[in-house]
């Protein structure tokens, strides 16, 4: 992905709010649809199912452990924003979002913001930040309901690594609650999704919308890869699978991702043996049928025993992403 | 050999001096007048790189030279600026200097051997300020240089013997191995103000990366074509099943639904698969094509600085691609430095062994030395002494006397061993110290012995010559 090692606080200050999104979306990602950032204003427009809205502004400070000059007058601009937001209809939340533990400037605070990743609504932040806020609010005619305003702290400074510890580990954990976090795919996604961002707005004042299906199904694409630790095939020697996957691997795609292959498949698995448990039911259908479906296949130079791994690996390829896509789809509700 | 006369020409003036076959004194009573730059013009029009004098570019005029040849035929030779054309006895030769110098003097002095050739006129010319301090060897005039190793060589028919031959490759080596050694010291200057660094393009290694990145990019660009072709192999599926316009009834509920792709289980999740598929292997590809194309901007970049670049920063780049040890090309001219001065010493010693030459040329210079009042303590009675080197110790009057008898000696040896009569030209032969009585010795020699010898003399006197011919120049040499 194309991460930029600029350190202009333009820069950086499109990357927090890039990956403000992402942890906003995670946060979100049963209820939500789409989101939209705005470089221009550091928006974040996160679309509910529910046609509602959650509004965010994201503030982020370069030095955020030694710097706490700019904190109120980024406060105040965040809140003058989002006090403009909550004159849209279907508002649900109003988020203020920094990588600063001092949002407030009040030392006395910071352990309140001092967690990974902190959300405090109006509730329950110090009283002496509501003060802050109510001060601000009255000095500058700002007007919302407090109710829908909370105040995110994400931690977010330093490089690389470092800097995405939080988005990391909410993708590991998304990644975990669709069954997937053995599969290490957490950095992979992430990239995926910061790339989404970065490649489309090369210029940080434009407008990005990113709905769920497009930050979704490259995790499917992803976790649909042909690959040799695929249990159902445990009875071959993995680098024999290996030297095929990487000879074939273009005819076993062709055929697993060809409609009428699928169908074909699909139809013979649903109608088979309805009473057996999923991975046994995989591994008896493949055993018994796959004979069925080597005719689809012309790979004329191959060996019958490579043949019957080629085929076997293209049922077990389609039948896996079926299951992927739909226990993932219900994961996120798509 | 002779002059006839002399003719300058300029535009639509000009001037003819004309000379007997004797003795003949450039005269005037003042200095300065262009006594000198009459003789000089002489040699000019015989070839020669003279410089000019006082501000007069000899290059401007145009020369016409009557000469008796050695070989006794006449010749109009006609210079203006390097081109020469020889008029005479149905010859109409043209020549290009200097590349033809040795060539035209072969006619006008009969001689054939170079070396000879190339020494000759610092044996018959005696310019006022170089002549009369070169004894055996050094600078005549100008460029041209004499040796008194060289005329004997020549003299001698030994010019082409092996040492020659080896002497010159190894000179020729040295000057090569000191260019290169300057072009070391250049790198080293260079590389110390740290000048080659922005023109130091590593092109091969953007070569190399480009290469590499293309490798990278086949797989990709297969696995794309291979998406796409099976997402129109969906879509020609789902046109060909849209023909149909199907409709099904669900068997629990009685409804009727049509058969497309919304209603076709899993179509829509491949479809979408698919897309993504095809979207992120497009973006795997577009991140290599911009690695690629950052690259080739890049070599683009570099080829158009190298355009602009100045021709001192092209060279400095190429100086500092080179190659050269410093060290071993410093220990090669070393050894070569050495291997020149052996070889020299011993064509000196070859030029000096069985050669009657020498011996001949000592008793000629002795002779005269003597006769002009030079006793043993100068000129010594080894024949070593003519190629003496020690000139420190002779000073004012006894160094003039001493090169007038080398002079003399040497146009008496070339005329006994080439047949030739050189004229004598003598620019002010009663300079410095030397006295009325000996330019009085002098000049009975000249009138003794080299009575068949033109003899051109420009001086402030008139001298004993019995009817000589007098250029008589009054305020200036041209009346131009």
């Amino acid at each position: 992905m194309v991460k930029s090692s600029n350190a202009s606080s333009a820069a950086f200050g499109w990357d927090f709010q890039c990956n403000a999104a992402i942890m906003l979306m995670l946060k979100n990602i049963t209820v939500a649809s789409a989101v939209k950032v705005e470089g221009q204003t550091e928006d974040i427009e996160i679309a509910l199912n529910s046609g509602n809205f959650v509004y965010s502004q994201a503030k982020a400070v370069f030095n955020p452990y030694d710097d706490y000059s700019n904190v109120i007058s980024k406060l105040k601009s965040g809140l003058s924003t989002l006090s403009s937001a909550a004159r849209h209809p279907n508002v649900e939340q109003l988020i203020y979002i920094t990588n600063s533990p001092n949002p407030f400037n009040h030392p006395q605070t910071i352990s309140a913001f001092s967690g990974e990743l902190t959300s405090l609504n109006y509730n329950n932040l110090p009283e002496s930040c509501k003060q802050e806020i109510e001060n601000l609010c009255a000095a500058e005619k700002y007007n919302f309901d407090r109710q829908l305003f909370s105040v995110y702290v994400m931690q977010f400074h330093g490089d690389g690594e470092n800097r995405y510890k939080v988005v990391k580990g909410l993708t590991n954990e998304f990644l975990a609650s669709v069954g997937l976090s053995d599969l290490g795919l957490g950095k992979h996604l992430l990239d995926l999704w910061q790339g989404f961002f970065f490649a489309n707005a090369s210029q940080h004042d434009e407008t990005l919308k990113i709905t769920k299906e497009q930050m979704i199904w490259p995790l499917i694409v992803s976790i649909c890869d042909l690959n040799t630790e695929d249990a159902l095939l445990a009875d071959y020697d993995e680098g024999d699978i290996d030297n095929i996957i990487r000879r074939y691997g273009a005819v076993i795609n062709n055929n697993s991702e060809r409609f009428e292959f699928v169908s074909k498949v699909l139809s013979g698995y649903n109608s088979y043996e309805p009473s057996m448990k999923s991975s046994a039911k995989t591994k008896s259908f493949i055993e018994n049928n796959w004979f069925n479906y080597s005719n689809d296949f012309d790979v004329s130079t191959a060996e019958r025993g490579v043949l019957e791994v080629i085929v076997k690996l293209a049922i077990s390829n389609v039948i896996k992403r079926r299951d992927r896509i739909v226990r993932i789809k219900a994961g996120v509700n798509l | 050999m002779r002059f006839i006369s002399l003719t300058v020409k300029k535009g639509l003036f000009q001037d003819t001096f004309d000379f007997n076959a004797h003795v003949n004194i450039v005269h005037s009573e003042k200095n300065s007048v262009g006594k000198t730059t009459l003789l000089r013009f002489l040699m000019f029009s015989l070839g020669y790189p003279i410089p000019g004098t006082r501000g007069l570019n000899f290059a401007r005029y145009e020369f016409e030279a009557d000469v008796i040849s050695a070989n006794h035929k006449t010749y109009r030779i006609v210079r203006f600026g390097d081109i020469v054309t020889l008029i005479g006895e149905g010859d109409d030769l043209s020549f290009s200097l200097p590349s033809d110098l040795n060539a035209l003097h072969k006619i006008i002095f009969g001689i054939q051997n170079d070396e000879v050739l190339e020494n000759l006129l610092g044996a018959y010319y005696v310019d006022q300020e170089k002549g009369w301090t070169l004894l055996n060897r050094g600078k005549a005039i100008g460029s041209i240089h004499f040796s008194i190793e060289g005329l004997i060589r020549g003299l001698s028919g030994r010019s082409n013997d092996e040492l020659a031959v080896r002497l010159s490759s190894v000179k020729r080596e040295l000057q090569k191995y000191k260019h290169m050694l300057d072009v070391a010291r250049y790198q080293a200057e260079i590389n110390a103000l740290g000048e080659n660094i922005a023109y130091d393009a590593p092109i091969d290694e953007i070569d190399t990366a480009i290469d590499v990145l293309l490798s990278e990019r086949k797989p990709i660009f297969d696995e794309l074509e291979r998406v796409k072709n099976v997402i129109r192999k969906n879509m020609s599926f789902k046109k060909y099943i849209d023909s149909f316009q199907l409709r099904v009834r669900s068997l629990t509920t009685d409804e009727e639904i049509p058969v497309n792709e919304d209603t076709i289980i899993g179509f829509r999740d491949d479809a979408n698969y698919l897309a993504t598929k095809r979207k992120m292997v497009e973006m795997r590809l577009a991140e290599i094509d911009n690695k690629i194309a950052n690259l080739r901007r890049q070599q683009d970049k570099e080829n158009t600085l190298f355009d602009v670049q100045t021709s001192i920063q092209a060279f400095d780049a190429d100086v500092a691609k080179m190659n050269v040890d410093a060290v071993s090309t410093e220990r090669i001219i070393r050894r070569l430095e050495t291997e020149r001065k052996s070889l020299e010493d011993a064509i000196t010693r070859s030029v000096k062994s069985n050669n009657p030459i020498i011996g001949e040329l000592h008793t000629l210079i002795s002779a005269y030395a003597n006769e002009l009042g030079i006793d043993e303590r100068y000129v010594r009675p080894s024949e070593d002494y003519i190629f003496t080197s020690d000139l420190k110790s002779l000073t004012g009057a006894i160094f003039h006397k001493i090169v007038f008898a080398f002079k003399m000696s040497y146009i008496k040896i070339i005329g006994r061993y080439t047949g030739v009569n050189l004229p004598l030209i003598l620019d002010s032969p009663s300079g410095r110290e030397v006295d009325k009585i000996n330019i009085a010795d002098m000049i009975a020699i000249l009138v003794r012995d080299f009575s068949e010898h033109q003899i051109i003399i420009a001086s402030i006197n008139l001298y004993d010559f019995v009817s000589p011919n007098i250029l008589e120049i009054k305020n200036q040499l041209l009346s131009f």
